[in-house]
């Protein structure tokens, strides 16, 4: 056995080189020189540059005010206050670190002494003092003084800010306000308080819940020492409408994540963590999957390049490429004579109209999709959902407009007003023209035009001129004026306005829907740009330990793909299953407490049969070994555990009901 | 009627999954008995089951409306309860387990009525104070129904040991019953194996494939996920505890020694050559996926390795084949004595040539610093389980999981046990970044379960006995005479569990006769030496009095001493 000693548990290998040593690193395995694994790389950078952007965009407001708020303290009117604000985050921690750091890079124009502190450094007061002292003097950019740590006191920071301090405030971020032990806090903030009326100190508190938790935490004699003023951080989940503006949803990036893959991105985002960090790396990992080893994706990139990247191929990935269903299927309506002649060069310019047709279908897809959702969102339950990304979710797995919300979509939308009617259809309007794929839509953006001055010019009163009245003078019988009055509801007149909005919602269902939100999977070549495959990622995003513990357990024939050990509901135990198998099924048997004694029995009376049935005292050994470490494994993995309640029994942990 | 507004209450607590309340409705009839004890008391009330139903359907759908369910997550098909996972035949009867065994033999070899008589007898040799003779009658039949084949074990659920159902007419209805739910299980189990036989047709891929293409081992292997009911585990601890009372004594071997255990199971002769060779293949198939897994790291994700089987072989040629030119640090997670310094130390010193900080916290910023000043570097840390007894602790799995967020160091590690992802909460998950992946290996958990102490394996105490000598040997010789009269008191009175120790009071006295301390501070000055090495243990009683014990096993003690008269 290597690498198992009973004196230590940690074993050292240096490897071929040193860290920092400056010797040079083996070379990259030659995995990173391949065309897929560039592709990747790519896509994912522009991902990671969008997502950047947005998320300064949407923190933007925020560290904004605070800024203006740092930069406008009055410190003469404070009257020994520390000015202190407070930044509801909400529930999710791990994605603020980002947030955090990104404000103390905004705070660098404003003075350059700034302390983040980490949970771990708050243990002890004296830790957490000499903590913040260190970062902020040596965090300012010019390291004059090098300072060690153990020297890092309050009373050393008064003496370094009245010689170096230059009137520039000092800033203290505590990111999660929650962790930290209350206690510590406060002696910490009546320290500060202490040396308030020579130093100018700023907090900042990362409040996760509400601002109650700082009014808990603090006693009143601590909180006279603040003056707070309280933020409010965007919430969690309009962050992920915007970092899904940006990736999924955006024109900008060549990969698209559909179906169940991005239902199971939103499910966890929504149901597990709230953290637009965890969606992201779940996205690569799509992204990965999506791409490792295939060379052939790596056609997925933005239009431009698209070219030299088919040139690029090898013929082999022509062959693959072929196979695509979709591909093959387009391939197989070709006309006889085409398909015959198809050669390689022919098939690389085929290629390339098929994956522009895709860009340009992917394009007037998503801007169709916006229009749709804007029309759509504020509809009374909002049957396609009231995010964006609700809608996408349904228009990518399936074909949209057949499905039954999207027809009470349109039966909520003829019963609008006029005045609603309006602004949705200039709201249209506008999508089109912001977006940069203008001129695909163009036609569409002219009939919105001309239905628009339609809507706009007819009025909702209905026409009385071809009204006919039944005359009261006219004699009829009773079978007469029954026929008539029938004639007249169905002939029921139509104002123009209802003509008119009619006619548009027809015109949108049939024109522009049922074209450009076609379920874009059906396309030829869409593996390419399309990952739906949620099920391989799910278990290695969200894992399932369990399952696959019960699995090896219950059915070992899963993995093992033997012959023998064929389980049915009616024989869960076969004789050739192994040993832990074994052991398990007849421990599902017990209850609370397992005898160990009538464990081992039941055990033998599997593996070494014999007629008699009767009790056996003398266990060949190595059956019995082989039962001890089958149960020392299942003690292992937490299905069981010795217990004191009786002699030579264990006790289950594991339970399902009776 | 009754029976199904209870279910529906049930489901109501579980708020949205409708699938839970499918579920209970199939165990339903499992549930009658209790049911009906509740239904009785419910409809003391004014409204009347049937309008009570009613409502609570009502209810449930407005909840269903409402609550907007993920729907990728969990998939209704495939995933199920706990129940159905880790549930129990309802009757505990001492002698299922032996039934259970008696079963799978059945089908090897068709057994006769006369054998199945045999095998009764068998289960009835087991002293169960509660066999009632109605009992036995019911075991019979059920037993001939299980031979005939007619049923699984499962419909076994008659019969509740402490409810005495006297007719024999209620029985037969019950188990008709029973047998409904079995058929629903039945076809269940035909879904699976509709399953496997599709699992089985993408036949083997050559481990070429495999590593260009997308691991197919997911494809093949379809499970399902599953969760636990928390009320169920209540029902489990209130019951009353039914098993025989023989105990391992009556083996004429009962225990033997890890030595022993080794030589016997080395050779592996049990396990079937198909197996075998299945067992090999897998761990083939896993090991053309190391150049994936390479990738993955790099991406910045840690590998967390799950499934059956221990995956230390495994790990370890990873780290041989892909990252040995790399600084690797090796944990296992499973040595019972591990601490994190060990593993901070082992980075610092061994792998970066540091000076190691006494704080762990500031062996931390050093490791993350000097690894952010070189960022072109890689350092590796192997974790063997990382749910390890000794790594449990909140503070370990921070400190790990802040390893793991250094991008420049790439985590690989192994979990176990089926609770692992409880010692993690959504900022270690978000720090760890784990990518999943299923990886049984079917191989025995050799070094893992060397440590643990099982209840079948004799403690040789070797280890135990060594060091004692070791720091009995370096003592003067009236530390050494003060160690052996507490050895013989203890000896002397030490027959029961209960066992408070020596006085110190007397130790002082007794040494003081034989001349071997004169004051009590002598004494103690002695004593530190063997408290510091753990080898005796000092208590206070609750009236304040001192009592030194021997933290060690008597006949340990016995050898001792007998090797120290001789010696």
């Amino acid at each position: 056995m290597d690498n198992v000693s009973v004196s230590k548990g940690v074993f050292a290998f240096q490897g071929s080189y040193r860290i920092g040593r400056g010797k040079k690193r083996p070379g990259k395995a030659p995995l990173f020189n391949e065309s897929w694994y560039k592709a990747y790389k790519e896509v994912w950078s522009t991902i990671e540059k969008s997502t950047q952007k947005i998320n300064s965009d949407i923190f933007a407001r925020i560290s904004e005010d605070l800024k203006s708020y740092v930069s406008s303290i009055n410190y003469d009117d404070l009257s020994g206050e520390i000015p202190t604000a407070i930044l509801l985050t909400g529930v999710n921690l791990p994605d603020h670190g980002a947030l955090f750091q990104m404000l103390a890079r905004k705070f660098q124009d404003i003075t350059s002494h700034i302390a983040i502190m980490q949970q771990r450094d708050s243990y002890s007061l004296k830790n957490m003092m000499e903590e913040t002292v260190f970062q902020l003097i040596n965090n300012s950019r010019n390291n004059r003084t090098e300072i060690q740590k153990n020297h890092c006191t309050s009373s050393m920071l008064n003496a370094w800010y009245q010689e170096y301090g230059s009137n520039t405030p000092l800033l203290i971020i505590i990111p999660d306000f929650e962790s930290f032990s209350a206690e510590i806090l406060q002696n910490f903030i009546l320290i500060l308080s202490v040396y308030s009326k020579t130093i100018k100190f700023v907090l900042i508190f990362g409040v996760a819940t509400a601002v109650h938790a700082a009014h808990r935490s603090l006693p009143h004699h601590v909180t006279s020492k603040l003056r707070v003023q309280v933020f409010q951080a965007p919430s969690q989940v309009k962050s992920l409408s915007g970092v899904l503006d940006g990736t999924v949803l955006s024109t900008e990036t060549p990969f698209k994540l559909t179906g169940r893959a991005f239902q199971l991105l939103t499910d966890i985002f929504l149901f597990y963590d709230f953290s637009v960090n965890g969606f992201l790396q779940g996205y690569k990992m799509c992204m990965f999957q999506h791409f490792y080893g295939k060379n052939i994706n790596s056609l997925c990139c933005n239009g431009d390049n698209i070219g030299s990247r088919i040139s690029a191929l090898r013929s082999e990935d022509l062959d693959e490429i072929k196979k695509l269903k979709s591909i093959a299927e387009y391939v197989r309506k070709l006309p006889v004579t085409k398909r015959d002649s198809l050669n390689d060069e022919e098939f690389k310019e085929l290629l390339s109209t098929l994956i522009n047709q895709v860009h340009t279908f992917t394009r007037t897809f998503q801007i169709t999709l916006k229009c749709l959702h804007h029309l759509t969102s504020d509809l009374p339950n909002a049957p396609l959902g009231k995010q964006l990304r609700e809608v996408y979710a349904k228009a990518v797995s399936c074909a949209i407009t057949e499905s039954q919300e999207y027809k009470e979509c349109l039966q909520y939308l003829g019963f609008i007003s006029k005045e609603e009617l309006l602004t949705k259809l200039d709201a249209m309007k506008n999508i089109i023209e912001i977006s940069t794929e203008e001129k695909l839509l163009a036609d569409v953006k002219l009939d919105l035009e001309k239905y628009r001055e339609v809507i706009r010019n007819a009025s909702p009163e209905v026409t009385k001129e071809n009204t006919e009245v039944v005359d009261p003078g006219e004699k009829l019988n009773r079978a007469q004026l029954k026929e008539k009055l029938l004639k007249l509801s169905k002939k029921h007149s139509i104002s123009p306005y209802k003509q008119a909005q009619t006619d548009v919602i027809n015109y949108l269902d049939q024109k522009v829907f049922s074209i450009y939100l076609k379920n874009p999977a059906l396309l030829p070549g869409s593996e390419i740009f399309f990952f739906n495959d949620g099920n391989a990622v799910k278990h290695h995003i969200v894992g399932s330990p369990r399952a696959a513990i019960h699995t090896g357990l219950n059915n070992p024939q899963a993995y093992l793909d033997c012959s023998c050990c064929t389980v049915t509901s009616q024989q869960p135990i076969v004789e050739t299953m192994p040993d832990l198998s074994l052991i398990y099924k007849l421990h599902l048997e017990g209850r609370r407490l397992i005898n160990m004694y009538d464990w081992l029995q039941s055990f033998l009376a599997i593996v070494c049969p014999d007629q008699s049935g009767e009790e056996r005292r003398e266990v060949d050994p190595e059956l019995q070994a082989r039962f001890t470490r089958a149960v020392a494994e299942l003690q292992f993995l937490g299905f069981i555990k010795s217990s004191r309640k009786k002699t030579d029994h264990v006790m289950r942990l594991t339970w399902g009901c009776s | 009627m009754a029976e199904r507004s209870i279910n529906l209450r049930r489901s109501t607590r579980l708020k949205t999954s409708s699938k839970q309340a499918t579920e209970d409705s199939t165990k339903g009839v499992q549930r009658k008995r209790r049911s009906r004890k509740i239904s009785s008391s419910s409809s003391d009330g004014e409204q009347t089951p049937d309008e009570l139903a009613r409502e609570l359907e009502d209810e449930l759908k407005i909840i269903d409306e409402d609550v907007q369910k993920p729907t990728e997550l969990y998939t209704e098909e495939q995933d199920v309860s706990g129940a159905s996972m880790y549930h129990f035949p309802t009757p505990s009867k001492s002698g299922a387990m032996a039934q259970k065994a008696a079963l799978s033999r059945s089908a090897a070899t068709p057994q006769t009525p006369k054998h199945a008589a045999k095998q009764k007898n068998v289960t009835d040799t087991a002293q169960t104070p509660h066999s009632v003779r109605n009992k036995f009658k019911k075991q019979l039949v059920s037993l001939a129904r299980n031979i005939s084949g007619e049923s699984s074990s499962e419909s076994e659920s008659v019969s509740e040991e402490n409810e005495y159902v006297p007719s024999v007419d209620e029985e037969s209805d019950d188990s008709e019953e029973g047998e409904e739910v079995k058929s629903s299980e039945g076809s269940e189990s035909d879904v699976e194996d509709n399953k496997k036989q599709i699992r089985k047709t993408p036949a083997k891929v050559a481990p070429s494939r495999l590593s260009t293409s997308k691991p197919k081992r997911n494809t093949r292997v379809t499970y399902t996920d599953y969760h636990l009911e928390t009320d169920d585990y209540f029902e489990m601890q209130s019951e009353k505890v039914l098993t025989s009372d023989r105990t391992l004594g009556r083996l004429v071997n009962p225990r033997m020694d890890e030595e022993k255990l080794q030589k016997l199971l080395s050779k592996q002769s049990f396990v079937s050559k198909e197996h075998k060779e299945a067992i090999r293949s897998l761990s083939r198939d896993y090991r053309a996926l190391f150049p994936m897994w390479h990738c993955i790291l790099e991406e910045g994700y840690s590998l967390l390795l799950h499934g059956l089987g221990s995956k230390r072989i495994l790990m370890n040629d990873f780290h041989k084949e892909i990252l040995s030119d790399h600084p690797t640090l090796v944990v296992n997670g499973f040595f019972p004595s591990l601490t994190l310094k060990e593993i901070l130390d082992g980075i610092t010193t061994d792998l970066l040539g540091l000076q190691s900080p006494t704080n762990p916290n500031e062996c931390l910023s050093l490791i993350e610093s000097t690894l952010r000043e070189n960022p072109e570097d890689r350092l590796y840390l192997l974790v063997h389980n990382i749910d390890g007894v000794m790594l449990r602790s909140n503070k370990a799995q921070d400190t790990l999981s802040i390893l793991a967020s250094i991008p420049n160091l790439s985590l690989i590690a192994s979990v176990d046990h089926i609770n692992t992802p409880l010692i993690w909460d959504n900022v270690k998950h978000s720090r760890y970044n784990f990518c999943w992946w299923d990886v049984t290996t079917m191989l025995p958990y050799d070094a893992e379960t060397s440590f643990e102490s099982s209840i079948m394996v004799q403690k040789s105490g070797a280890l135990a006995l060594s060091s004692l000598l070791n720091v009995f040997l370096s003592l003067t010789s009236n530390a050494r005479a003060i160690y052996v009269l507490l050895i013989k008191h203890q000896l002397e009175h030490a027959t029961s569990d209960n066992y408070p120790g020596m006085l110190l009071k007397d130790l002082y006295s007794n040494a003081r006769e034989a001349f071997l301390v004169s004051s009590d501070t002598a004494l103690r000055a002695q004593l530190t030496e063997f408290i510091d090495h753990k080898l005796v243990r000092s208590k206070r009683n609750y009236d304040g009095a001192e009592y030194l014990s021997i933290p060690l096993d008597n006949t340990l003690l016995k050898q001792f001493l007998d090797q120290q008269e001789t010696a």
